[in-house]
C-alpha cells in the first residue's frame, strides 16, 4: 500500500491532499509564487513558514543516493521509515528504533546519522547517502569490499550501519588510527560481536581507499 | 515507527518561530531531535505543533565578540568539538562535548538541546556553568539574559516560559591564571550516560586561588553548584591544594556533600557520593594543572 502511494515518484502528480500550498509551490522551485502563496495561507495562523500538515501526505523532495526523489511524506514518518518502506532501499535496518544501535546509520551531508531518529522531512534539501548508495554500478564499493575480505559480519543485521559509519569515518579522516576508529565506531553495536573484524575491515577501506587514490 | 501525529512548521527566521510558538499553545521546537524523537516514539510525551529550528539562520554559528565566546543554540557536539574557536579560547567545552553520546548523535544533537531537556546528567551543563556562562533567551516581547546557573529549575525544568526559545550561550573566555576541567564517570567508556560528573574551574594569581567554581551533574534534581567546596579553596595558596593534600580531599568531600544523588540503575546514591567526592579531586588538580599565569 506504501508502494502505491509513492510509485510513480518520479512524475509530479497531483499533489498529497494535505499539501500546503506554500510547501507544494516552494518545492516547485518558484519563489515568486511561493510569495504570493504565503500570504493567501497567512489565514492559517502561520505566516510565512512552511508547514506541513499532521495526518496527512505532503510532497517532499529527497536527495538520495545521488537521484533526486519526489515523494510523499507525513511529517512524523522517519527517514529510515521512508527510506525502506517508501523508496524500497531496505539495506537501511531499523533495530533499536531510538538512537542507540546504528542499524539505521545512514550519511546526512556526508556525515553519519542514525535515521530511526531523524524525520524524513528535516532532510529534505540535504544529501541522504545509504549503503545501496555505495555500490559502483554492480561492483561493491571500497568499505563494502573491505567487510567481505575481512569477514567483518556474522548474522549481517548491523553490518550495512557499520559500513556507513566507516564510510563517514573515511570521509572525514582517511587514515585513521585504530584509536578513532573504535571511538567513531562506538555507535554501533553489534549483536554478533564482530567487533575485531569490523575494525579490521575499516583498515583495509582505509587501505583499499588509500590506493585507488581517495576516490568514492 | 508509531509516532503521534503533529504539524510540522520550517520557519526561516526566528521571528517566524516565535510567532509559530505564541500560536501553538502546545508547540514543542525541536532541534536535533535525539531527545524530542525518543520521547515521542515512547509517547512520553506528544505535540499538535513540531517547529523545526534547522532552516533559521545563524543559530548554528560559533562566534568572538570582544572577550565572549558566542555558541548558537543550535551548535551541535561535534560542531563544538572540531571548531577552531573554543579549541582556541576554550577547549575544555570542546572535552565535556566529546564524552557526549556516539559520533551519530553527536553530528545531530544541540547544546541548546542539551540544555533545554536539562537533564541533571546533561554533559554540556556543568561546564558552562562552572565556566560562567550566561543564556540568551529570546520571546515575541523581547529579550533576556540568565545565567546558566539559574537556568535549571528542577528535574527536567528550566527556567523558559511558554513562547521562548534559547538563542545562544555566552562564554567569558576565561582570562589568563584560568584553569577548568570536566570529569564523567560513567559505565563504560562509549555511549556513556553520567553516574556523577564534575567541572571545576579555578582563577589563580600570584599563586593564591582567587575565584573557583565546581559544579555536579547527575548527581541532584539539576547540575548543581557546591558553595562550599568553592568556599574552602577561595583566598587559599594553591600550595595547600596538592594532590593528596588534606585540603584537597576536603575539597572533594564539600562538593560530595553537596550533592543530592538518587539509587538508579547506574548506581547507589551513596556510591555516587563517593564517586563526586573523587571526580571533584580530579578536577580540581587538572584544573589547576592547566593554569598558566
Ligand atoms: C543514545 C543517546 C545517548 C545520549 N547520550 C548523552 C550523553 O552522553 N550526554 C548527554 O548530555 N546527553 C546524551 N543524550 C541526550 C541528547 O542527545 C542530548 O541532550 C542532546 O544534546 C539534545 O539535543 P537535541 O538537539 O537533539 O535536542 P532536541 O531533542 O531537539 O530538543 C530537546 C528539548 O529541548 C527543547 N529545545 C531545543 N532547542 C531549544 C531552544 N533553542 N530553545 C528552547 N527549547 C529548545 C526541545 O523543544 C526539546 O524539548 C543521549 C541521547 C541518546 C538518544
Ligand atoms: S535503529 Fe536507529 S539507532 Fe538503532
Ligand atoms: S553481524 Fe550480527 S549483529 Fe553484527
Amino acid at each position: 500500500m506504501a508502494r502505491d502511494r509513492n510509485d510513480h515518484t518520479d512524475e509530479p502528480g497531483e499533489g498529497g491532499r494535505g499539501l500546503s500550498r506554500r510547501g507544494f509551490l516552494t518545492s516547485m522551485g518558484t519563489g515568486a509564487l511561493s510569495v504570493a502563496a504565503a500570504t493567501q495561507v497567512s489565514a492559517e495562523a502561520v505566516p510565512q513558514a512552511e508547514v506541513l500538515a499532521a495526518e496527512e501526505l505532503s510532497k517532499v523532495k529527497l536527495r538520495v543516493n545521488g537521484h533526486d526523489r519526489e515523494l510523499l511524506v507525513e511529517p512524523r514518518w522517519s527517514l529510515a521509515y521512508v527510506l525502506r518502506d517508501e523508496l524500497g532501499l531496505t539495506g537501511t535496518k531499523v533495530s533499536c528504533d531510538r538512537g542507540e544501535c546504528g542499524a539505521c546509520t545512514v550519511l546526512i551531508n556526508g556525515v553519519p546519522r542514525y535515521a530511526c531518529i531523524t524525520l524524513a522531512v528535516e532532510a529534505e534539501g540535504a544529501e541522504v547517502t545509504t549503503v545501496e548508495g555505495l555500490m559502483e554500478g554492480e561492483e561493491l564499493g571500497t568499505v563494502q569490499q573491505a567487510f567481505l575480505e575481512r569477514d567483518a559480519f556474522q548474522c549481517g543485521y548491523c553490518t550495512s550501519g557499520q559500513i556507513m559509519a566507516v564510510e563517514g569515518l573515511l570521509r572525514a579522516n582517511p587514515n585513521p588510527s585504530i584509536e578513532e576508529i573504535r571511538r567513531h565506531m562506538a555507535g554501533n553495536l553489534c549483536r554478533c560481536g564482530t567487533y575485531p573484524h569490523i575494525f579490521m575491515a575499516a583498515q583495509r577501506a582505509s587501505e583499499l581507499k588509500g590506493s585507488s587514490g581517495g576516490a568514492s | 515507527m508509531y509516532v503521534s501525529d503533529f504539524r510540522y512548521h520550517r520557519p526561516e527566521t526566528l521571528d517566524e518561530a516565535l510567532r509559530l510558538l505564541e500560536a501553538s499553545p502546545d508547540g514543542v521546537l525541536l532541534a536535533g531531535g535525539t531527545d524530542l524523537l525518543v520521547d515521542l516514539k515512547q509517547g512520553k510525551r506528544s505535540h499538535q505543533d513540531v517547529i523545526s529550528l534547522t532552516r533559521i539562520q545563524n543559530l548554528n554559528a560559533i562566534s568572538v565578540e570582544q572577550d565572549r565566546l558566542l555558541i548558537g543554540t543550535a551548535v551541535t557536539h561535534n560542531q563544538l568539538i572540531h571548531s577552531p574557536l573554543i579549541r582556541a579560547h576554550c577547549r575544555v567545552i570542546a572535552e565535556a562535548a566529546e564524552t557526549i553520546a556516539t559520533e551519530q548523535i553527536r553530528n545531530t544533537a544541540t547544546v541548546g538541546g542539551n540544555l533545554c531537556t536539562a537533564a541533571s546528567c546533561a554533559d554540556t551543563a556543568p561546564i558552562l556553568i562552572a565556566l560562567g556562562a550566561e543564556i540568551e533567551i529570546v520571546s515575541r516581547q523581547g529579550q533576556r539574559t540568565l545565567r546558566l546557573a539559574d537556568f535549571f529549575v528542577d528535574h527536567r525544568k528550566t527556567a523558559l516560559e511558554t513562547g521562548e526559545i534559547l538563542r545562544r550561550i555566552i562564554v567569558p573566555i576565561p582570562p589568563q591564571g584560568t584553569g577548568a576541567a570536566y570529569q564523567k564517570f560513567g559505565l563504560r567508556q562509549a555511549a556513556n550516560i553520567a553516574v556523577a560528573s564534575v567541572a571545576a574551574m579555578v582563577r589563580v594569581a600570584d599563586g593564591m586561588c582567587e575565584d573557583a567554581c565546581f559544579v555536579m551533574g547527575a548527581v541532584a534534581p539539576t547540575p548543581r553548584v557546591s558553595a562550599g567546596a568553592a568556599g574552602l579553596v577561595v583566598g587559599r595558596p594553591i600550595s595547600q591544594l596538592s594532590e593528596g593534600s588534606p585540603l584537597w580531599k576536603q575539597v572533594g568531600r564539600a562538593v560530595a556533600d553537596d550533592a543530592e544523588p538518587i539509587d538508579d540503575i547506574r548506581g547507589s546514591g551513596e556510591f555516587r557520593r563517593e564517586i563526586t567526592a573523587t571526580l571533584a579531586r580530579r578536577a580540581l588538580t587538572m584544573a589547576l594543572g592547566r593554569v598558566r599565569e
